[in-house]
């Protein structure tokens, strides 16, 4: 679908093709139509935001917190900025989460909380004076949320939101599906996407978002009873994915999916899904894993990993400055950032590297406290 | 701009009438670019593109053609470019089940009438595409797709094998197919394999092995088969292997090892 | 062993020529072609399946003359086009009968005499009939006679890597054919030639297995030499066994190896702190005195008073 304006080096000042929406901006690199994922630095992690006509793959951590929490930023950020939802999920109650729903952060709360990590000590008077926003508009490109408040109600009555639980009664028996409920689902998307005018060849009054937000697909819930084998299970879920994959092209849409994959035995099938999706990310949580006691990782809740990032519209893909990312969650932020080294607390000479484990980019030791101090 | 992926495959110089070219994804890495610049090389030689579109919608082959000099929407609307987006026909399927039997539907009805059906869209186009110009390229991206809709193997390569059966029977035309291909995946293997066993050249696209690497992109290895040559073993199977730096207007192609630091 | 299979000295009646990616066994099979043309007595029936009828014909000498036939199971293999003619697009049934037996059944030529039958790839027709039914197939063309045609030799060519289900498969094919041919690339002792590794059931029921490498002319003839394998040394190390891809050298793009001029830089380079050695004098020691040492010439033993 054709988002990109046409490549020029030259900015016209008249009215660009693209149409503005509010909640979305140009990317810098290519002029693809991107929009927030919600969270500031996943924006940044794969190259900006969600290009618009992508479908994202999250894979779940194993006990799905920090998945299902990010799909909660995803669709604050989509209530924020006035897009259209649909919530998709069989294992959790959608109306739930959505009330669940954190608040953004003011931007006044955003300069009082002193971060220690944000503390200056050299240039510290500059320390309390205001962020600069870069974007005047209220609706701006990427937003925190605070995890301690909830989204206001009122606002939320007034944001555009659709449910899918379960089968609604598209299941058409003679499709390609074995389960009748992904038909269902996409054919709930896709009646969405012609009553919300959403598609790229219509032309409503105003141009909006359809965020679309699944919440563990291809979990056991969606395994029918009648599943011989799981390749049924398996070959279901490839449809799905691709028939997906033509409805979010089609439209001024994107989806957002996560995925158990770790109940999965053969990871063929995630590559399949890997390839019909644009980007995918896979969360790896050091909750009740022997990483979460060691002291190289103590400053994160767990590890980020890039498996691919978008190429839509474009030659390459972005880079990013490195692949080695960790997260972390705190009240007002879900920061993703690169792999830094806890800071050494004491002052010895005793080089310990023998009990690490080996991390991709080089670290040759860290140091800890010895008997041998001088 | 497209001209050093083309000058590693040597279609430059070759003609590439009569034959076929298997491009093979390997997981991990982005193949599309051999596609693009061999569609380049095919406008700046005058003659047609007949695109199947599997993976992308016909926009993104545009766009990234207004990078690499030309511009497929107004090529189409010459009659140079001729386009089938299967996304759109799924999208066209979907919702729609009570109009069975319609050629159009490739989400009902049976596996090989649906395949059947996609050959006939295909044939179409490229028997209307000759008629104006010469030589012309069906270019399908990509062929393992047919797999998640849940076409079975030995269908899609019947697909593959009427699409062959063109190059005899329509004078001009050439093939160039990419499929994408995990490890562990059987039903991908095989189709690779199948696929290229029958090439003329294999362009086999994969990560870097060390991993990633902010200069180099991925590896590329050129495969040239010679059927009517005598079977020479170095001959038969000549191998070329290179790097590639995928950047935002071109790609640039450069032996392994050799990479400055271009960005 | 292989031209002596290839002329006919030695008889069999299945030939299956397996190959792979790394090397095709389609010149070994347009070989076979050529020898059976040659032969003058039989007719020779060539069944193309998976390349147009014209790749075959492409360099084979005398592919003209009567006793050649070739049969285009290449083009609507599914009988797609000639359903669309006739407006039937429910049609499931394959018009034209691309099974073994029915090419040759509908083929016209009768003949009392042995025929030889080439196939160009065995793999169509596994996806499309089934494994089972080509085994049947292939079986009956061997044992009966067809609409009079009574089969000498079957020659067929497998691709391992397109296989289905190779692992059972390929063992049930072996056990049908009477020679296999596994043709495989070249290596340190086939002097750039591709391999064939045979196994030759004779009708006495005596199994002769060989490794050889072959070449092959620009008129489809074929010369072949036994693979001399280096012999094991005393250690036990074969050195065509070594296998390199776990060196870093080949793990890498980088160069750690040395070229010859690096190699003769390193020889010439003098280190540091390191004097020739005159040996004529023996053993010679080498003192620098910095600046805070106090050098005196005298021997302190000089105060010793012996």
């Amino acid at each position: 679908m054709n988002m990109a304006v046409q490549q020029t080096s030259f900015q016209k000042k008249s009215k660009s093709r693209v149409p503005y929406i509010p909640g979305s901006k140009q990317s810098i690199q290519n002029a693809q139509l991107l929009v927030s994922s919600g969270v500031p630095s996943f924006d940044h992690a794969i190259g900006g935001g969600i290009p618009v006509g992508t479908v994202v793959l999250i894979e779940e951590d194993k006990y799905g917190t920090y998945a299902k929490l990010l799909l909660k930023y995803f669709l604050a950020e989509g209530i924020v900025s006035g897009h259209s939802l649909i919530v998709a999920s069989q294992d959790s109650d959608c109306e739930n989460l959505v009330r669940e729903l954190p608040a953004p952060v003011q931007l006044d709360d955003s300069v009082r909380t002193s971060d220690s990590d944000d503390k200056m000590t050299i240039a510290w008077r500059y320390q309390n004076m205001r962020v600069v926003q870069s974007s005047p508009t209220s609706t701006s490109f990427g937003h925190n949320y605070d995890l301690t408040k909830s989204l206001d109600a009122e606002i939320l009555k007034a944001a555009d939101v659709c449910y899918w639980t379960g089968c609604t009664g598209y299941g058409q028996s003679e499709s390609r599906f074995t389960n009748p409920a992904y038909y269902d689902l996409l054919c709930t998307i896709h009646n969405k996407i012609e009553e919300g005018q959403f598609g790229v060849a219509a032309s409503p009054e105003k141009r909006n978002i359809l965020r679309t937000a699944v919440h563990s697909v291809g979990s056991p819930l969606w395994t029918e009873e009648t599943h011989v084998s799981s390749y049924q299970q398996k070959s279901d879920l490839a449809l799905f994915f691709y028939c997906l994959r033509s409805l979010i092209r089609s439209a001024y849409a994107v989806c957002v999916l996560t995925l158990p994959s770790h109940l999965f035995q053969e990871t063929s099938i995630i590559k399949r899904l890997e390839h019909l999706c644009d980007a995918s990310v896979r969360l790896e949580s050091f909750a009740g894993s022997e990483k979460e006691t060691n002291p190289v990782y103590k400053d994160y809740h767990g590890l980020f990993h890039i498996n691919q990032l978008p190429a839509i519209n474009t030659l390459m893909s972005h880079v990013p400055e490195s692949f080695d990312l960790a997260f972390k969650l705190r009240r007002k932020r879900f920061l993703i950032e690169k792999l830094h080294l806890p800071p050494e607390l004491q002052e010895t000479t005793q080089r310990e590297q023998d009990d690490l484990p080996s991390l991709a980019s080089g670290i040759c030791g860290v140091q800890t406290r010895s008997i041998l101090d001088f | 701009m497209a001209s050093s992926v083309c000058s590693a495959l040597g279609t430059d110089k070759e003609n590439l009438v009569g034959k076929l070219i298997a491009v093979e994804e390997n997981h991990g890495s982005n193949g599309n670019f051999v596609l693009n610049c061999l569609i380049a090389e095919q406008i700046q030689k005058g003659g047609g593109v007949c695109l199947v579109a599997l993976h992308n919608s016909f926009g993104h082959y545009h766009n990234i053609g207004t990078k690499l000099g030309y511009n497929l929407r107004q090529l189409q609307e010459k009659g140079r470019v001729e386009s089938i987006e299967i996304l759109k026909l799924l999208n066209g399927s979907l919702n729609t089940a009570h109009e069975d039997g319609s050629e159009q539907n490739i989400l009902f009805g049976s596996e090989e009438d649906t395949v059947r059906n996609i050959f006939h869209l295909i044939e179409e186009k490229i028997k209307k595409i000759l008629q104006n110009i010469k030589p012309v390229s069906l270019v399908i991206d990509d062929l393992s797709d047919l797999l998640c809709l849940g076409i079975p193997l030995k269908e899609v390569l019947s697909l593959l094998q009427y699409c062959r059966t063109l190059l005899d029977s329509q004078p001009g035309l050439s093939l160039v197919v990419l499929t994408h291909v995990a490890e562990g995946d059987e039903q991908q293997n095989l189709l690779t394999a199948g696929l290229c066993h029958v090439a003329d050249m294999t362009v086999s696209i994969c990560g870097l092995k060390t991993g990633q690497s902010s200069d180099v992109s991925g590896a590329m290895k050129v495969i040239h088969r010679r059927w009517d040559e005598s079977a020479v073993a170095h001959e038969w199977n000549r191998q070329n292997l290179y790097h590639f730096k995928l950047l935002d207007r071109q790609v640039k192609v450069f032996a392994p090892g050799t990479a400055s630091s271009f960005t | 062993m292989l031209s002596s299979i290839l002329t006919g000295k030695q008889k069999s009646v299945l030939v299956c020529i397996q190959d792979s990616l790394e090397q095709s066994g389609f010149p070994l099979l347009k070989a076979f072609v050529q020898h059976a043309v040659d032969r003058k007595e039989n007719h020779v029936h060539i069944i193309c399946y998976e390349h147009p009828t014209g790749k075959m014909k492409n360099g084979l000498k005398n592919s003209g003359e009567d006793h050649v036939h070739f049969h285009d199971c290449f083009t609507d293999h599914r009988g797609w086009i000639e359903s669309q003619k006739k407006e039937n697009i429910k049609s499931g049934v394959n018009t034209r009968g691309n099974s073994l037996l029915s090419v040759l059944q509908s083929s016209l030529v009768t003949s009392t005499n042995d025929c030889v039958v080439i196939i160009d790839s065995l793999m169509p027709l596994i996806y499309y009939n089934g494994f089972t039914k080509c085994y049947r197939e292939l079986h009956s063309l061997l044992t009966k006679s067809v609409n009079g045609l009574a089969v000498s030799q079957v020659v067929c060519l497998v691709h391992k890597d397109t296989l289905p289900d190779a692992h059972a498969a390929l063992p049930q094919l072996c056990h049908l054919a009477a020679t296999i041919v596994r043709v495989g690339p070249f290596t340190q002792s086939s002097r750039g030639n591709p391999i064939a590794h045979i196994i030759h059931k004779k009708q006495g029921g005596k199994v002769l297995k060989r490794a050889e490498y072959y070449f092959i002319d620009a008129d489809n003839r074929v010369k072949s030499e036994d693979l001399t394998v280096v012999v094991p040394t005393t250690t036990g190390m074969n050195k065509e066994m070594i296998d390199d891809s776990n060196l870093p050298q080949n793990l890498t793009t980088f160069k750690l190896s040395l070229g010859q001029q690096e190699k003769q830089a390193r020889s010439q380079l003098v280190l540091p702190y390191l004097r020739r050695v005159n040996s004529e004098k023996g053993g010679e020691v080498f003192y620098q005195p910095d600046a805070a040492d106090d050098w005196d010439e005298e021997d302190p033993d000089d105060d010793l008073d012996i």
